[in-house]
């Protein structure tokens, strides 16, 4: 059994000619909850799209449950990303289809499961999340802010990941909301056992939610470490984020 | 000798620019046809699609087309009584529309109306995570959302091309009977004696080739879009713009080649 879901060594990343993440190094193990904090600009969600495959990177190698991602082809590279489940910032859930196919849209469009009991599995998803099966045929348009961020978490756990990314999975919510978005992710990971990396500014979510922290600063670790010794760093630009004060 | 040196450095960097842009939609065209043939399909996407294309431009097309026919029969009645050959009028409006009106007007038409839908659907896709989410969900975005449309395109703007073809010279058909004495089985039968097969398929092969072009335009500006809402208009323009410049360019190779000038 691999110690870690999830490896990332000496990434190096550059964008338009600028480097935006050099020399990044991290890990994430099963079953553990990691912070990825920074200021804006820091590199956090180009970390994470370069993750994802989404973005390239110069240089480096990114690991998931033991495979090299950039060195794996085909089945194998497939495999490695099928371990991840994603909530974005926004939920990106697709407006024409309706929630119950979003939310087993990979189970019906890459994995092969029929639509009869792919949307069973979507019913029972949504009611996973709190969300009432009722909703299973409305439009993601029909929905509020927090129950779409609902419905992508339903989505990003349908296949059963074993590390889930959360993209600013608070923002643009009401204090309520946030807070009972907070209460599902620190559930959620503790009933499937799931690794998480979350990005956020939110250091009210980061502490209901996860277990340690990295900390981005100019594209690399500036400090890591557990969320109960946040507040007792000396790394001045992490007490100015922490603080709001320069 | 410097304003020479800067003015050749400014064409050559505008050239190379354009070589790029060109290089850059053939890239994407080739990516996406290529999963045009190879699995996994997605044939809910595909038959949404033509559904699209074909169902909900044809009243668009059919429009354009049949005030087409209609202006077409009354000019070329208008030219053609000062040298007495107005009987030439059906044969004129029947191969004026079938080999270049009709696949022309309608490429314009559902350029305008299509490949700003699909600029304008992909542009947000792209700007909200959709299209991202879609990579994270193990689905190929090009093959999910570009494949489909481009096919859907390429077989139903001939389709739409078809209907135009019998409503432009129904449209021709109407004015030259009701307004110009034409007789209504004599018009009918000089368009069937002068209309050949060739006439017809060369408008259709244009037509799945405009499709074609439309799609391509339409996926690649809506796929590259950035920059928010702003980005989603100027895909859609340049979108709107480059498929009408596609369409014109390419009828005009596509016209030497079909009817062997070249």
């Amino acid at each position: 059994m691999n110690e870690t879901i999830l490896r990332v060594q000496d990434l190096s990343v550059t964008l338009g000619g600028k480097s935006i993440i050099e020399n990044l190094n991290f890990d994430v193990a099963p079953g553990e909850t990691l912070a990825l904090l920074g200021g804006s600009g820091t590199g956090k969600s180009v970390t994470l799209k370069t993750i994802l495959g989404l973005l390239p990177a110069q240089s480096g190698t990114i690991e998931l449950g033991g495979v090299d991602v950039f060195a794996a082809r085909g089945r194998d590279a497939a495999q490695a990303r099928a371990r991840i489940g994603m909530l974005f910032q926004g939920a990106a859930l697709f407006d024409s289809l309706s929630i119950w196919e979003n939310i087993a849209f990979r189970l019906t469009q890459a994995e092969g499961m029929g639509r009869k009991a792919a949307r069973e599995r979507a019913l029972a998803m949504l009611e996973s999340v709190g969300l009432d099966p009722a909703l299973a045929d409305r439009r993601p348009a029909d929905l509020s802010g927090g129950q779409q961020k609902r419905a992508g978490l339903a989505r990003a756990l349908a296949a059963e990941p074993e590390i889930l990314f959360f993209d600013e999975p608070t923002t643009g919510l009401d204090p309520i909301s946030a807070g009972l978005i907070d209460k599902l992710m620190a559930d959620t990971i503790a009933r499937t056992g799931a690794a998480a990396v979350m990005i956020t500014h939110d250091i009210a979510s980061v502490r209901k939610v996860c277990q340690r922290v990295a900390f981005l600063h100019n594209g690399t670790i500036g400090w890591t470490g557990r969320v109960a010794e946040l507040d007792r760093s000396d790394f001045a630009p992490l007490h100015a984020f922490l603080t709001g004060r320069d | 000798m410097n304003w020479i040196l800067d003015g050749l450095a400014r064409i050559g960097a505008g050239l190379l620019s354009l070589l790029a842009s060109v290089g850059a939609r053939t890239l994407f065209a080739g990516q996406a046809s290529w999963r045009i043939v190879a699995p996994p399909f997605y044939p809910r996407v595909f038959f949404g699609q033509i559904a699209e294309f074909f169902y909900f431009s044809l009243p668009v097309v059919g429009l354009t087309a049949l005030f087409t026919g209609m202006v077409l029969a009354l000019q070329s009645y208008t030219g053609f009584e000062r040298f007495s050959a107005e009987a030439a009028v059906p044969q004129v409006v029947a191969l004026s529309i079938a080999r270049e009106l009709g696949p022309v007007l309608a490429g314009l038409m559902v350029s305008g109306r299509m490949g700003a839908a699909m600029a304008a659907e992909l542009g947000a896709m792209r700007v909200t995570e959709q299209i991202d989410a879609l990579s994270t969900l193990r689905v190929d975005p090009m093959r999910y959302l570009v494949a489909p449309r481009i096919l859907a395109a390429t077989i139903s703007l001939p389709l739409l091309v078809l209907a135009a073809d019998i409503i432009g010279i129904l449209g021709g058909y109407l004015v030259a009977v009701g307004q110009l004495g034409f007789d209504g089985p004599l018009f009918i039968a000089n368009v069937m004696r002068f209309l050949t097969g060739g006439d017809l398929s060369s408008g259709l092969i244009k037509a799945a080739v405009f499709g074609y072009l439309i799609a391509v335009m339409g996926c690649y500006h809506g796929f590259t879009a950035s920059a928010g809402a702003q980005g989603v208009g100027r895909a859609t323009t340049s979108a709107v713009v480059s498929s009408a410049i596609a369409i014109l360019a390419s009828n005009f190779l596509l016209t030497a080649l079909l009817f062997g000038i070249v």
